[in-house]
């Protein structure tokens, strides 16, 4: 069977910089998470994937054709963009009819689907209205109608939450589920984990223009538990649990930041513990243990840092053989 | 076609600004107000001989309105062509569909060449009121034929220079304006046959009522063709489409990502 993409040996360089580098891989039809952070290569990826970009080295095939300037291939695909670039002078229903028109629809047909798709996204009430007076979710939304609006059997989307509210990106995450549902291939490329999480449990990791791992969510959670990371705990009787994870072993360090400020309930101080370990998760379980057994006030736990791109830091270290 | 239809409506419709609409009434008005003011000035310093008035009324209007209007025209509507799309960020739309980026430069191309053309018979239609000739429909009909002629070379001229240079493409079609069709087109020179101008002049010498004292004159000899009216015709059109087919391939080949900054 034919995979959805495959990418041979593919590399991307922009005169002597690296887009993507030496990037194989076999993707089966389905719905896929591309993760990486800001510059790690995913738009050079997608360009490739939609043709715009030619691998300077390497093949790249999408639904078992060659993507550059190939007719049928657009026909089979849809593309929403992680920028705007939409005409403003024109209504959302306008704009998505002529999309489909540019795809062969008749005048008629196009705009028959074009409403359908608008009604899709939940654009109904505004739809006839210029796009320049959409709010930044009504037009991501009208972006995702014309990606859809030629029934393609992948969707292709860059950082379709990005500049949303918690609202609009419900509304996008319940879209773009209704759309999975449906058993169609969609690829999301994002920086934010948990926006992928709620779609999909396939992840590409990608950092550096490089592959750097692939996996369902569990897999991306538990290479997360095995990086460095840094844990924060702002508590009372922070010097008893301090010596308590020493005792066992799971930090590499342990420091403490007194505070000046006295905890209203219990009269004592609520220092700042900064937990440096390799093992989250088992270090996490004993803390659930101990903070009820030593009666213990907690007012902040966290990491220190971005977990998703403490692991792409690591996974980069690990890939050069730094860890 | 029906893509070729639907990019030429939008792009049409995009077009159509308060801007865009008040360069069309400087570009059809730039002649009549020519024309009015070389009256004025013949009411002032006396009218031309008879004989001589076709040939001057033919070659003002020639050069105000083939020339002048269309290629003003062209420039402004096909030059930054390729351009905007990149610089709105809309060209990655155009770019996933079937043959988008054809159809786009196919629909620019002629929304260029309705621009210039309708500004050159407005132009041409209101100018040849205020001539004072005993002929004016032979000026009329020849000056029309040669904006129909001028406008679509013009844009699809202007359309691949847009689509070569991308960036700072109003610049190139100016620079190329003056150094080619302007300068290298009136060189008494075999390489002044590449440009749209030796074509047109050419062919303003068959059509036009010109005196035959001007027709034969030396300048006239060096700067226009002697073969037949279809050859130009045949030129003209080889022009057209060889540029607007030239223009497509060299969008096909280039490589505009979706981050548009860096392609600009």
């Amino acid at each position: 069977m034919t995979s959805m993409i495959s990418l041979q040996n593919v590399t991307r360089l922009y005169g002597t910089v690296l887009g993507v580098n030496d990037i194989s891989l076999e993707l089966p039809c389905g719905a896929w998470g591309l993760l990486g952070p800001n510059g790690a290569g995913k738009s050079t990826l997608l360009n490739l994937l939609i043709g715009q970009l030619k691998p300077t080295r390497g093949r790249v095939e999408v639904l078992g054709m060659q993507p550059r300037n190939n007719a049928a291939l657009m026909r089979r695909m849809g593309f929403c963009p992680g920028f705007e670039g939409v005409y403003a002078s024109v209504s959302g229903l306008d704009w998505v009819t002529f999309l489909l028109q540019m795809q062969g629809r008749s005048t008629a047909a196009a705009r028959r689907r074009a409403i359908e798709c608008m009604e899709q996204v939940g654009m109904q009430e505004s739809m006839g209205r210029p796009i320049a007076s959409y709010s930044r979710g009504m037009r991501q939304r009208t972006k995702l109608a014309q990606a859809i609006s030629h029934e393609p059997e992948l969707l292709i989307l860059d950082e379709p939450f990005s500049g949303l509210d918690p609202i609009g990106r419900s509304q996008m995450t319940d879209l773009l589920r209704s759309w999975i549902r449906e058993g169609r291939s969609i690829v999301i490329a994002s920086h934010v984990l948990h926006e992928i999480e709620a779609l999909t449990q396939s992840f590409l990791l990608i950092s550096g223009g490089r592959l750097l791992a692939s996996g369902t969510s569990e897999e991306v959670h538990e290479l997360l538990y095995q990086v460095p990371m840094e844990l924060h705990l702002r508590c009372t009787k922070a010097r008893r649990i301090a010596a308590l994870v020493l005792e066992t072993g799971l930090a590499d360090s342990v420091t403490i930041q007194p505070s000046p400020v006295i905890h209203s309930e219990h009269g004592s101080s609520c220092d700042l513990l900064r937990i440096s370990t390799r093992s989250a998760e088992p270090l996490a379980s004993a803390l659930m243990n101990w903070i009820p057994a030593e009666q213990v006030t907690v007012l902040e736990f966290r990491t220190a840092d971005d977990s998703l791109q403490s692991l792409f830091n690591s996974l980069m270290k690990i890939h050069r053989g730094e860890l | 076609m029906n893509a070729l239809l639907a990019m030429f409506r939008y792009e049409l419709r995009k077009s159509v600004t308060a801007g865009r609409v008040a360069w069309w009434f400087v570009l059809a008005m730039f002649p009549v107000l020519i024309t009015v003011l070389s009256r004025w000035v013949q009411s002032k310093e006396g009218e031309i001989q008879l004989d001589e008035r076709n040939s001057f009324w033919s070659i003002l209007l020639y050069v105000a309105i083939p020339c002048v209007c269309c290629a003003m025209s062209a420039l402004l509507t096909a030059g930054p062509a390729v351009a905007t799309e990149l610089e709105q960020r809309s060209w990655v739309y155009l770019a996933t569909r079937p043959h988008g980026i054809a159809w786009l430069l196919l629909g620019k191309f002629l929304v260029a060449t309705l621009w210039a053309f309708t500004a050159a018979a407005a132009a041409v239609s209101l100018s040849v009121l205020f001539i004072n000739t005993p002929n004016p429909g032979s000026i009329w009909l020849g000056i029309l034929r040669l904006a129909a002629l001028a406008a679509p070379a013009y844009s699809a001229t202007y359309l691949l220079l847009g689509a070569v240079f991308p960036r700072r493409s109003m610049v190139f079609c100016v620079m190329y304006t003056v150094g080619v069709e302007v300068l290298l087109g009136s060189f008494p020179a075999v390489v002044n046959r590449v440009t749209v101008q030796y074509r047109l002049r050419s062919l303003l010498t068959q059509w036009l009522p010109l005196s035959d004292e001007i027709r034969n004159s030396t300048a006239m000899q060096y700067t226009i063709g002697s073969s037949s009216a279809p050859l130009h015709l045949l030129c003209l059109a080889g022009i057209t489409i060889g540029f607007i087919l030239l223009a497509i391939a060299l969008t096909r080949l280039r490589q505009f990502t979706t981050a548009a900054e860096s392609d600009l």
